[in-house]
């Protein structure tokens, strides 16, 4: 059985690249558990029996030809994101009676976050692999963040007044919205499959898994819901 | 074709396909060399795969021979044994 932490490890590993690579969820459910069959029948480990995981994922060919588009889910995470970033100083006007201002900070900042995320999702292996890389974007997001706020004091730029309680409100509606669809999206993928009869008997990994992709969809929203109720006990 | 050639008994798993190879002699086979194999026989047609459940640990995936999979084995262990003659016919110092 593959109870090792360093099989487990493994095991993530194949599958990272499985998905790096565009494999169908059914395929890579099939894999996955024919390795841990496996392993379950011979008592080797993964390395062992397989070698690298990212090698013995290379060998594989499957029938399907691997989708290498973006994930459905970042499009609707970048609205999440948009909506978020405008949504928390629009709810925190609102608490204080007062108009919210913008100055195009928060749209250079969500170009920033935007474009970091689609490099992210492209080179997900890499960097899960090599820390530097995930070190040297976190470092570039940080360091235009900081650009990008000091850039209104710095050049003196004009701030755009509004409504908050509109901009609060339009917002809002796109949190929800991109929850909505965050769902849609993560419905119609397949996620990994497991093939009918495959897995153990005392599978426990599938509650937690359940409640992980019930939840992820609404991450953004449930802490706008939780930012706005410490924003109006604050004010 | 020596994978092919234990399917030819009847559906089997990938574990049960390396000790086979192993007790005809032919080497301990990794399962890294053998799944590859049996998946670009799957992708080929050569074989179907069915998933059965486990006695108390993960289910098997078992792996049977179809008619393309038995006319391919056929061809194969033909090229093999034509291989074969002329290898030993030209090692004997044999004409042909």
């Amino acid at each position: 059985m593959t109870d090792t932490k360093k099989d487990q490890q493994w095991l993530t590993d194949f599958v990272l690249e499985l998905s790096h690579r565009g494999v169908g969820g059914r395929d890579i459910g099939d894999a996955k558990a024919s390795v841990e069959s496996h392993l379950a029948d011979s008592g080797e480990s993964a390395e062992e029996a397989f070698g690298s995981p990212v090698d013995y994922a290379q060998a594989l060919e499957f029938a399907d030809t691997p989708d290498e588009s973006l994930p459905p889910v970042l499009l609707p995470a970048l609205l999440g994101i948009f909506g978020l970033m405008h949504y928390l100083p629009a709810i925190a006007a609102v608490a204080q009676g007062q108009p919210v201002r913008f100055t195009g900070t928060e749209f250079a900042l969500f170009l920033v976050l935007g474009v970091s995320m689609v490099l992210i999702v492209k080179n997900i292996f890499r960097l899960v692999k090599q820390w530097w890389w995930l070190l040297a974007i976190w470092m570039a997001v940080v360091g235009l963040g900081i650009l990008a706020s000091l850039l209104p004091l710095l050049l003196d730029l004009p701030e755009l007044e509004a409504n908050a309680g509109a901009v609060a409100t339009i917002t809002g509606v796109l949190l929800v919205g991109a929850g909505f669809w965050t769902r849609a999206a993560i419905n119609n993928s397949e996620g990994v499959i497991t093939p009918p009869n495959a897995a153990s008997t005392d599978d426990k990994d599938g509650a937690v898994e359940r409640v992980m992709v019930a939840l992820a969809p609404w991450l953004m929203a449930i802490g706008a819901a939780i930012f706005t109720v410490g924003a109006f006990l604050a004010a | 074709m020596s994978v092919l050639k234990v399917l030819e008994a009847g559906p089997t798993y990938g574990y049960a396909i390396a000790t086979a190879l192993e007790e005809a002699g032919l080497g301990s086979i990794k399962g890294g060399t053998l799944y590859p194999l049996l998946t670009r026989f799957e992708s080929a047609e050569l074989v179907t795969t069915q998933w059965r459940a486990g006695d108390g640990g993960p289910g098997r995936k078992y792996f049977s021979l179809t008619d393309a999979g038995r006319s391919e084995l056929a061809r194969q262990t033909a090229e093999w044994q034509a291989f074969t003659t002329r290898t030993l016919t030209h090692l004997n110092g044999d004409t042909p």
